[in-house]
């Protein structure tokens, strides 16, 4: 499984992320060595690979969140000086492992902050009410804290937060942890409204099956190093891919 | 009797109020920072002096004040941009010590330029008390309590209506997350302190005409309103409130039926005894949600 990616399957839409040598550590253990990566504009993008393999850094790297060594370019723009909030405001939006909602403010309060890098108050309030129509159980508890909610329901927050922004790229870590198949099912199916509604997507999974299923394209991230990549079913049915994370 | 006891309820109220003012900058600092800042006595202290300065200089009271609450707020930022803002790798406990250096500093800094002298500010109101109940009630207690009053109102306007008000709160609930939604968080810790320092400043303004002032009053100011912030349970606002409060009133009826003598002491007894019953305050949040 170390030997190099079986498939050469680039995007047949111009670049809307580009990574290439991207390395980074955590004081001085290396967590991703020198990745190269390309999401196509209206794309969606998996990226697989166990627990510890370097999914959510990579993922707070194209953020902004961890400084890399290499180059970030996002539609055509290198990314080295543009810092985690401008990034959002480019449209460069995620949603984070374990989704971080802002459990002592309301529902709604969250989901305005996900606007807070827009200043068009009248097409914050239409698109609130977007996020109200696509998780109608947002709206019964908008006045509520965010604490309050099941894991589910902040997953759908969590993603109804990141669409206030507006995204262009859409990261997604881990959407389904910890939740049940029935609120994963439903988590995925809005994965996919997304994807037809023209977002480009990037979507980190443990939880292979699912995320390659949706997906036009995938990598496999292994302790740091991309191993393979290929189109979603191709990688779905890859033998060594099956065997290592799709338990068989 | 009556009489008595309203008079040191008074006090005790006013006192409270002073130490609500500086617990609400230790929880706002605490909360989006995680650092207790032992400097926050020393906005006080930049407050009253500063206003003493400017008044010796020859400005008018109001324009006094507001210099001296322009000057804390600065000192706010610095602190944060030089002590806080470059050490943010550091852990907790060493970003506190750097703000005992800080407040060492401070004070050093106002004993050069300032001196070491007393100085008593002028009241703001020309009549000095009235008398309710049989009890002296100074008009400088009511200013104390009218503008923390004023204060508290504002802040909370400020925390749950404004744009700006709840993007502290997010930072403070989960730094990472807000810095995903866009928010410059480093922007907001600023602002945080600079806040933090007004509200200490205007307290050191409010309070000086009562209990004098001097390079070296935020020593003692700071750690009540530390001990207030963690009765409160170090992180709830309301908490900082109500444990200034409780804070002012004990002060002010140990030293009315006991002694003067015991005042100060009332504080570390209280101190010590939250750390043994409720660790977490009467107002605290379990650890958990802390973390
Ligand atoms: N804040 C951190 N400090 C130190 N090491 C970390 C930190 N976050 C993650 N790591 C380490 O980096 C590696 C990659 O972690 P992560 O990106 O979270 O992986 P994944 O999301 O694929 O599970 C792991 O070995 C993890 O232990
Ligand atoms: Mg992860």
């Amino acid at each position: 499984m170390t030997s190099a990616a079986p498939f050469n399957a680039l995007p047949d839409t111009p670049n809307l992320l580009e990574l290439s040598g991207i390395t980074t550590a955590y004081g001085r253990i290396e967590v991703l060595h020198g990745l190269e990566l390309r999401i196509g504009a209206g794309e969606t993008v998996a990226l697989v690979g166990a627990n510890g393999a370097g999914k959510s850094t990579l993922l707070r790297v194209i953020s902004g969140l961890q400084p890399a060594s290499g180059a970030l370019r996002f539609d055509g723009a290198d990314l080295a000086r543009t810092d985690a909030a401008e990034r959002v405001r480019r449209g460069i939006v995620q949603v984070p492992e374990g989704r971080q909602v802002f459990t002592g403010l309301s529902v709604e309060d969250n989901l305005l902050l996900g606007a807070y890098t827009r200043r068009d108050k009248k097409a914050i309030q239409q698109d609130l009410e977007k996020q109200y129509q696509r998780f109608p159980i947002l709206k019964d508890k908008r006045r509520l804290p965010a604490g309050t909610l099941s894991g589910g329901q902040q997953q759908m927050l969590a993603m109804g937060r990141a669409l206030m922004a507006r995204p262009r790229l859409l990261l997604l870590d881990e959407p389904s942890m910890g939740l049940a198949p029935l609120i994963i099912e439903q988590i995925f199916a809005i994965v996919g409204e997304l994807k037809q509604e023209g977002i480009t997507l990037f979507v980190v999974e443990q939880n292979a099956a699912e995320a390659l299923a949706v997906a036009d394209r995938g990598y496999v991230l292994e302790t740091g190093s991309i191993v393979a990549e290929g189109h979603g079913q191709a990688l779905l049915d890859n033998d060594s891919v099956k065997a290592a994370y799709l338990g068989g | 009797m009556l009489s008595e006891f309203f008079q040191f309820t008074f006090s005790g109220v006013t006192l409270g109020a002073i130490y609500a003012l500086v617990a609400l900058g230790f929880t706002l600092i605490y909360n989006a920072s995680h650092v207790i800042n032992f400097a926050q006595g020393e906005f006080l202290m930049i407050g009253g002096m500063g206003t003493v300065v400017l008044l010796e200089a020859g400005a008018p009271l109001p324009l006094a004040m507001l210099g001296a609450l322009l000057l804390a707020g600065v000192a706010g930022v610095v602190l944060y941009k030089l002590a806080i803002a470059p050490a943010k790798k550091a852990n907790v406990v060493t970003l506190i010590i750097i703000t005992i250096g800080a407040s060492i500093f401070l004070r050093g800094l106002a004993q050069f330029f300032w001196g070491k002298q007393y100085h008593a500010l002028p009241r703001f109101s020309a009549t000095e008390s009235i008398s309710v109940g049989g009890a002296t009630l100074l008009t400088q207690s009511l200013w104390v309590l009218g503008i923390a009053v004023v204060l508290v109102v504002a802040l909370a306007l400020f925390f749950n209506r404004s744009r700006l008000g709840k993007a502290i709160l997010a930072t403070s609930m989960n730094k990472d997350a807000a810095r995903l939604a866009g928010i410059k968080t480093q922007t907001i810790l600023t602002l945080a302190f600079g806040i933090s320092a007004l509200l200490g400043a205007v307290a050191g303004v409010i309070v000086a005409p009562i209990t004098f002032t001097a390079y070296d009053v935020g020593i003692m100011l700071g750690l009540k309103g530390f001990v207030a912030a963690a009765i409160g349970g170090l992180g709830s606002s309301t908490g900082a409130i109500v444990g200034g409060l409780l804070l002012g009133l004990s002060e002010a009826y140990t030293a009315g039926y006991i002694s003067s003598d015991y005042k100060d002491a009332v504080p570390f007894v209280i101190i010590l005894a939250i750390l043994f019953f409720l660790p977490n305050g009467l107002f605290g949040s379990r650890a958990v949600e802390r973390v």
